[in-house]
């Protein structure tokens, strides 16, 4: 909402400064958008009037024009505008004035043409209105006057932002009104009188409402009317407020708008269909398959709760939104219905959102515009059109109410507010502040009863007083206090589980990404996933965003490649990332089955190549420690088994299995995919399932006793085929359940021509150790047979 | 026996002197106070001497020897450092030469800021509740007073998944949830969490971003509790020195509604590019939770009152880490992530 100062200060009896007005319109909770300059500035813009019009004699496109600046003198100005005629007049820059786009007029040589000023545009003195015509100024005008000694041209424009519940703002009486309540000033009282002719508007057109969701249909005629330009006044205060003056019936409904917050419109009344005599007009709601032509020459298909005015005959306006085509005021038009009325927000607000209209009018219509005010609006536009001397109007106006505004009452108490806000406000204090906003108050000792003004659509609750006490008075006078908790603040034992799990894939070095949640069909095309893959089974939206973003990750992994991609297309080659983050899985309940899951990647070396080592590359078994790490710090064992998923590199990929249930995965990314994606260096992805492991994390930490004993340790190394896992031989090991078996190590595996094809030897180192006393050397080597024998006996492993 | 004692000492001290290794000096030793030692055998001559001379010349010998050990020691002890020195030197190294540094883990900036603005509020006794981010219409509209086809549901254009279930705009339906789940007793938690809208990506927005909504209902709770909370969460985050300032707004689930600003954490409230001269940076949204979303959670509006807050997490982290565009957060250049110490 653009408001000119000049205008708020018309309207009311605010005397402040600018500056002042604007350091303090905030703290209403009117949001200053921007500030911005009109005009520019005491400069020598003045009113010329053309003499005459020559054209110029090396350029077709040029004219001459000899133009009276009265007490500047004559000035010969050469001009490419074929709209400006002889004893037109027009505002002309002088030499010397420094214009809006910062150069400077000067006296100028036209191919031997002298030039001595400009004929110049909105934008060249300062206003954000495109036009390429010039200004031009009623004749009554003195010519060589000052610019801004005719109107106010310089003026300060504040955009407004206005909240979504204050539709009693876009206007400048509803605005002004909420500005005067900070400044103790009044509002102006506004003139609705005008000179009627002896015909009665109920002689030449009857309303009937046959919808209920018209609540209030008001109309006048104007007769004989003669479409011209709107005075200039007219015209510098819509073009302030960014609106394109046209003539003057249309600037008249669109002033109306933006000073009474109220829409109107004008049909052409001769185009309207007559019943008796008279034109008869219905306000219905649309019929099925019912068509309309708009202004913007479109055929509409209307549904039902679209509101049309429709005559005898057929629909003429679709209400709210946009006129008819066929009813259209042009230059031909003789006689006038003007129209104000009051539609249900929720219709208005259906119909443009469907066919995307959305003009000034709709805009205020779905925000609910003051039903009291239907009729004063068109008053008051009958004022100006009487004003303006465009017609003779019709005496009386039609005024069908169907549905009257109830006063709104709120009863209230001073405690009751003040127990709100915290503050100590008297009832005489509140009753000032509410009636500084025009509510009416009734206060009986501590008890209130106020009543809202019929603007306020926003007021409905007693909360809703408060605000209004609590912002005029001003929020930032109520003094802070302290409510203690009762309670101490912790965090739950998934938050502890989770925050211990960032913590521990910190400390192997990973560093936390945070994708998008996004997925979608390219991503899983450029992994090369089957139709059928469980990724693209996600949460889709109704309407994507993009391709690539056009559901839920079901799962971290496409993120993460993203991701990877990302980097090492930059040339961030070695990577060691993690992410914890939501993913969802859709279900046949109301709501998808959401899981936090944590996924980590490493790409490229480990360490790169220095002055004391050669460069390690992260392998499988880097990855595959991380999340060992994860596992040994949540206290949970795990097993791994060999997968086929398709986006892992075949041998190097596995499931993670925790309690008989699949945790996760983890592999080599496919080289043929990272390629797909410009990824250079081996990559290594793997995630899992937070939810399972926290459930079987173990927390409760129980001290046990340190081996006081020196420990003793066995190395063998056995061979065995190859087919065996090493997983298999831990296991054979750990069945045999030995008390003084503390650890068993792989520290080397060999294949080759010293041991027989198709095997393999594996060398282990075992750690024994004893709580209550030294180990033997006969307990050692008592164990390490019973292990050899378990090798040999399950697996057929040889000692080598 | 005397020359001879003598020409003894003389020449150990030279085979000393001479000694180029820790190994020849072991000989010595051997050689001369060794069972076998030339020592040794000339004590075991002593018989053949005149018993009054006995014990002057054991004396003598004895005196001789420990001047050898001593002598002995002392040269190893030299040479054991000779040869330290030799070995340390071939030892040197360039202590100028970078560090192996241990790979170190970073955390993102969004959940370092997370947990400051989290430990914050868990010291005011605030507990941490998490939701859904795909949520139903009525979690995140209709229990918070957003009525159907209202222009105020525009601001938040949705991703919709059908039309009951969608993408959640806010984490205000973790405050709707948490009251169905806790009324009639009282609440004071915080829900941070990741929250979706329609919006194309630029500098300044992005359609996936995280907020921390704070809610407190109880009895006889006043506005100025809620000014209260909000001063010393700003004061904790930003510095001692900050002050708030509030400003009426609108939002649908809360009545009266305020906007909060801080003093600008560049300037102190003098003004600068970062507050666009304002001396002030609006960080906050918050007021006093309407009636109706009470009523919708269970509590009587007439008993109790709730207050609610909420931020935004990108807006805040790029204050205070001076980050002018929110595609960093979700982009995850390690170049980025690895500023974040």
């Amino acid at each position: 909402m653009l408001v000119s100062l000049d205008w708020l200060r018309e309207i009311t009896t605010i005397k402040n400064t600018d500056e002042e007005i604007i350091e303090n319109i905030p703290q209403n909770g009117l949001e200053i958008e921007s500030v911005c300059k009109t005009g520019i500035g005491k400069q020598n813009v003045v009113v010329g009037e053309v003499l005459s019009k020559n054209n110029h004699p090396d350029n077709k496109k040029l004219f001459i024009a000899e133009v009276d600046c009265g007490k500047f003198g004559k000035k010969q100005i050469i001009t490419d505008l074929e709209c400006v005629k002889v004893s037109d007049k027009v505002l002309t820059a002088l030499d010397g004035v420094v214009l809006a786009d910062g150069k400077t007029v000067k006296c100028a040589d036209f191919k031997g043409v002298k030039s001595e000023g400009f004929f110049v545009s909105w934008e060249l003195i300062g206003f954000s209105f495109k036009s390429p015509d010039p200004i031009f100024i009623e004749a009554s005008v003195e010519n060589g006057t000052l610019y801004d000694d005719i109107l106010p041209f310089n003026d300060t424009l504040i955009d407004i932002e206005l909240t979504a519940n204050r539709g009693d703002c876009l206007g400048m009486k509803g605005i002004a009104t909420d500005i005067k309540a900070r400044f103790d000033a009044d509002l102006v009282p506004f003139d609705y009188n005008y000179e009627q002719c002896n015909v009665k508007v109920e002689d030449e057109v009857e309303v009937n409402i046959e919808t209920e969701d018209c609540f209030r249909y008001c109309g006048a005629v104007i007769k004989n009317v003669k479409i011209e330009p709107s005075p200039m006044w007219m015209q510098l205060r819509l073009v302030k407020a960014g609106i394109r003056p046209i003539n003057n019936i249309v600037d008249i409904t669109n002033y109306i708008l933006y000073e009474m917050n109220q829409p109107l419109h004008a049909f052409d009344y001769d185009k309207l269909s007559s019943v008796n005599g008279k034109k008869k007009i219905i306000v219905r709601n649309a019929l099925e398959n019912e068509k309309l032509t708009t202004l913007d020459r479109i055929e509409r298909d209307l549904i039902v709760s679209d509101i049309v005015i429709a005559d005898s005959e057929r629909g003429q306006c679709l209400a709210g939104v946009m006129g008819g085509e066929n009813s259209e005021v042009t230059d031909k038009t003789v006689n006038v219905f003007l129209e104000s009325a009051f539609f249900r927000p929720v219709n208005i607000r259906k119909t443009s959102r469907r066919l995307g209209l959305r003009s000034e009018a709709s805009y205020r219509y779905e925000r609910e515009i003051d039903r009291k005010n239907v009729d004063m609006a068109l008053r008051r536009a009958l004022y100006y059109f009487d004003k303006l001397k465009v017609g003779e109007i019709s005496s009386g106006i039609v005024d069908v109410y169907p549905q009257k505004y109830e006063d709104k009452i709120i009863k209230t108490s001073t405690s009751w507010i003040n127990g709100k806000l915290g503050t100590e406000l008297t009832s005489i204090e509140i009753k000032n502040i509410l009636e500084k906003l025009l509510f009416k108050v009734n206060s009986i000792d501590d008890e209130l009863e106020i009543t809202i003004p019929s603007a306020r659509n926003d007021i409905s609750i007693k909360e809703d007083i408060a605000e209004e006490v609590a912002r005029i008075y001003g929020y930032n006078k109520i003094k802070p206090t302290y409510y203690p908790s009762k309670t101490a603040g912790v965090r739950t034992a998934e938050q502890k589980n989770t925050k211990k799990l960032h913590a521990v894939m910190m400390n192997c070095g990973l560093s936390e990404i945070k994708n998008f949640s996004f997925v979608g069909k390219s991503l899983f095309d450029k992994m090369c996933l089957p139709e059928d893959h469980y990724f693209r089974k996600s949460v889709m939206l109704q309407v994507p965003l993009t391709e690539d973003w056009a559901g839920m990750r079901n799962s971290l992994i496409p993120g993460i490649i993203r991701t990877v991609a990302f980097n090492v297309t930059r040339q961030n080659k070695n990577l060691s990332l993690f992410e914890i983050g939501n993913i969802s899985v859709p279900s046949d309940e109301l709501l998808p089955y959401e899981y936090k899951y944590a996924g980590i990647a490493l790409a490229g070396n480990k360490s790169d190549k220095s002055f004391c080592e050669n460069a390690v590359k992260y392998d499988f078994y880097d990855l595959k420690g991380c999340f060992d790490t994860i596992f040994e710090q949540f206290n949970v064992k795990v097993s791994y088994k060999a997968i086929n998923e398709c986006f892992f590199q075949t041998y190097q990929q596995a499931e993670i299995i925790l309690d008989g249930k699949r945790i996760g995965c983890l592999g080599k990314l496919h080289p043929e995919i990272a390629k797909k994606f410009d990824i250079d260096v081996d990559t290594f992805i793997g995630e899992i399932d937070t939810s399972i492991l926290f459930a079987a994390a173990v927390n409760n930490i129980i001290f046990t006793e340190i081996p006081k004993f020196p420990s003793s340790e066995r190395d063998i190394a056995v061979v065995v085929k190859d087919d065996i896992l090493i997983d298999s031989i831990f296991s054979v090991i750990n069945d045999l359940n030995l008390p003084i078996l503390q650890n068993v190590k792989v520290f080397d595996i060999y294949k080759g021509d010293k041991v027989a094809k198709g095997h393999y030897s594996v060398a282990i180192k075992l750690l024994f150790n004893k709580i209550t006393s030294t180990l033997k050397d006969s307990e050692v080597e008592e164990a390490t047979n019973k292990i050899l024998e378990a090798l040999n006996s399950k697996l057929n492993a040889v000692l080598r | 026996m005397q020359d001879q004692i003598n020409s003894i000492k003389e020449k150990v001290a030279t085979l000393i002197k001479n000694a180029v290794h820790s190994k020849e000096l072991e000989e010595i030793r051997i050689n001369f106070l060794g069972k076998k030692g030339e020592f040794t055998t000339l004590l075991k001559s002593l018989g053949s001497i005149s018993a009054e001379m006995r014990p002057k010349i054991g004396a003598m010998v004895n005196e001789a020897k420990a001047k050898i050990e001593k002598d002995l020691e002392k040269a190893v002890a030299d040479l054991k450092r000779k040869e330290l020195d030799l070995q340390f030197e071939k030892e040197k190294i360039d202590v100028t030469l970078p560090g192996r540094k241990p790979q170190i883990g970073t955390a993102h900036p969004l959940t370092i800021i997370q947990n400051e603005i989290e430990d914050i509020f868990l010291g005011l006794g605030f507990s941490i509740e998490e939701g859904p981010e795909i949520d139903t219409d009525f979690n995140t509209f209709q229990a918070l007073n957003f009525q159907d086809d209202h222009p105020a549901r525009d601001a938040q254009d949705t991703l919709y998944v059908n039309k009951d279930i969608l993408f959640r705009t806010h984490t205000s339906p973790v405050q709707a949830r948490t009251m169905q789940k806790m009324h009639p007793e009282p609440v004071r938690i915080i829900c941070p969490g990741r929250v979706f809208r329609r919006d194309a990506i630029d500098p300044t927005h992005s359609p996936q971003f995280h907020q921390i909504e704070g809610l407190l209902v109880d009895r006889d709770v006043k506005f100025s509790d809620l000014m209260g909370i909000l001063e010393i969460f700003a004061k904790k985050l930003f510095g001692n020195d900050r002050k708030i300032r509030l400003r009426p707004s609108f939002f649908p689930f809360t009545e009266p509604s305020a906007e909060v600003d801080v003093s600008c954490i560049f300037c102190n409230g003098k003004g600068c590019s970062f507050c666009k001269g304002s001396g002030w940076l609006e960080v906050l949204g918050s007021g006093a939770v309407h009636p109706n979303v009470l009523r919708m959670g269970g509590y009587d509006p007439e008993e109790f009152t709730g207050y609610a807050f909420g931020m935004g997490l990108e807006r805040i982290t790029e204050l205070i880490y001076q980050i002018n565009d929110i595609r960093y957060f979700f982009e995850n250049d390690v170049r980025f992530l690895k500023q974040f110490k």
